[in-house]
């Protein structure tokens, strides 16, 4: 089987021939002898014997792989273009994603929204009133973080004052929702003001919104505050103070860092108007335990009233964060005395 | 790629090998392929019987050179692409159970030997040849005697042998081989 005796084999036709009949008996008989001499020659010999009309079928060989060289050269995208147009369509989408993702980013705001935050265009300020007859405002802002949920790093709060002119003794809680996980999460709040004027109660959303438009005349960043890391289920108590002591309404812009915190978070703003339940507190801190013995930790909000003696009366809770303790509460905050004689309602706060 | 066919045409086997492998021009291939490519797709017709899937095998076995032609050293292409091609076929049939390769009358006896070939001299050839047809079996002495010294072709020799065709060529194949057999026993000899 030497490699140059390519040009002397037979033609396929003398082989599709040779099958046929259509040769001499010495062209066949060649045909043979070379067949017994080369193997491949042999094999193919007998192969043709299986298709009587092979030319036309070598033919298309030839041009199938004519073909394949073309593909092959002409490369991959060569192969794809069938696809061109679902390739253009699956661009534009992709095109236009990408497009209303970024017009999403700029319109909506970071965090949680509520109702408020939307109509605010500050929205990470939030609003504490304060009694006008106070001559010595100390506000507290504090932060009650659920049991489950992680510590916070972070916590700078700005607080901007404005001045009242009608408003007395609003207290504000706010309620936080925050999914920050490391990033930086602006406190989302929907303030819950309750106002104490012939004892109604203005629902935040509304009364937040038209005060803000209202009543701010001054702004003034009056106080940094830090916390510290707290453990699991504590809660934090910052402390601000006034620079402006005529200052009757505070408004607090918190932002904070939240390191690792998944869960919901209620922080608690409001302002405790007698030093002298602060005093007892301190002095006699509030405990509540569960059924195990255990001590529980939360936060009571009671309101009340002085006697012509300083003693608190008409002791109402006004949020709790375990019902079962509001009792020992409130029996805890009657052994209190001293408080300003005959004052109005009231209310002070128990963290425990 | 006229310029490579009006060139490569007249190059050997084992030049358009290197070119090929130098270029990985397809057209090269292509044309190297070509000379065989009837004799393969004869190959491929033998063992599958179909003329669709000895198309595809021929197309599958070009694929497959494309990447095996580079990476082998080959000195006989046409040996190696024979070899290839009934590797090819018989894997084709091992996958599909269904079919059965038939082993016609001379097929055990086509051992690829082609490449064993003795060159002996002619006059030593013969005389040897002589010595040794006279040792066959005497269908195999008649057959060969027809077959290389009458020059007859099968269809004649199963006429004037009284035989059927395909053990003509059974007894010649056989024929042959013992007396290759018989003249390297007698070469050693000398």
């Amino acid at each position: 089987m030497e490699q140059s005796n390519h040009n002397k084999k037979p033609s396929v036709k003398e082989l599709i021939d040779y099958h046929h009949g259509n040769m001499s008996e010495s062209q066949m008989h060649s045909i043979e002898k070379d067949a017994l001499e080369d193997s491949f020659l042999d094999d193919a010999l007998e192969g043709f014997k299986h298709d009587p009309h092979a030319l036309p079928h070598i033919e298309q060989l030839r041009k199938k792989i004519e073909q394949k060289n073309k593909e092959r050269k002409r490369g991959i995208w060569f192969n794809v273009r069938p696809y061109y147009p679902h390739m253009a369509v699956a661009a534009t989408l992709f095109t236009l994603a990408f497009s209303a993702y970024f017009v999403l980013i700029r319109t909506v705001p970071n965090g949680d929204d509520s109702g408020l935050q939307a109509k605010k265009s500050k929205s990470d300020t939030n609003i504490v009133y304060s009694d006008n007859k106070l001559s010595n405002t100390r506000s507290d802002a504090s932060v009650i973080q659920d049991k489950n949920t992680n510590q916070i790093a972070k916590e700078k709060i700005n607080v901007e004052v404005v001045k009242p002119e009608s408003i007395k003794n609003i207290n504000v809680t706010e309620d936080l929702a925050t999914n920050g996980n490391e990033s930086e999460a602006t406190l989302q709040a929907t303030p819950q003001i309750v106002q104490k004027d012939d004892d109604k109660q203005i629902q935040a959303a509304v009364a937040t919104e038209d005060l803000s438009k209202s009543i701010v005349e001054k702004k003034e960043e009056v106080a940094v505050a830090k916390t510290n890391v707290l453990p699991l289920s504590e809660s934090r108590i910052v402390k601000t103070e006034t620079l402006d002591k005529d200052m009757d309404v505070v408004a607090v812009t918190s932002k904070r860092k939240m390191a690792k915190s998944t869960t919901p978070m209620s922080v608690t703003v409001i302002k405790n108007d007698s030093e002298i339940a602060q005093n007892f507190l301190k002095k006699n801190p509030f405990q509540c335990f569960d059924e195990n013995s255990y001590p529980m930790h939360g936060t009571i909000i009671i309101s009340y009233k002085t006697d012509n003696q300083g003693r608190p009366i008409k002791m109402k809770v006004e949020s709790s964060t375990h019902e079962k303790c509001n009792e020992s509460a409130i029996e805890h905050m009657k052994k209190a005395t001293g408080f300003d004689k005959n004052r109005g309602k009231e209310t002070l706060r128990l963290d425990y | 790629m006229n310029f490579i066919k009006t060139n490569a045409s007249l190059q050997s086997d084992s030049d358009l090998i290197l070119l090929y492998k130098k270029t990985e021009n397809l057209d090269v291939l292509a044309l190297l392929f070509q000379r065989y490519m009837d004799l393969l797709y004869g190959v491929c017709l033998k063992y599958l019987k179909s003329h669709e899937d000895a198309q595809d095998a021929v197309i599958n076995i070009y694929e497959e050179l494309i990447v095996k032609v580079k990476k082998h050293e080959i000195i006989y292409f046409k040996a190696w692409l024979y070899q290839l091609t009934k590797n090819h076929c018989l894997m084709k049939l091992r996958k599909s159970n269904n079919k059965t390769v038939d082993f016609e009358d001379g097929f055990m006896q086509m051992s690829d030997d082609s490449h064993q070939e003795i060159v002996f001299n002619k006059e030593q050839q013969l005389l040897t040849m002589e010595e040794c047809i006279k040792t066959l079996n005497q269908q195999q002495k008649i057959t060969i005697e027809l077959f290389y010294l009458q020059s007859k072709c099968y269809n004649e020799i199963a006429q004037l042998a009284q035989m059927e065709l395909g053990k003509v060529k059974s007894h010649i194949q056989n024929g042959r081989r013992n007396l290759k057999i018989c003249m390297e026993n007698q070469s050693k000899s000398y």
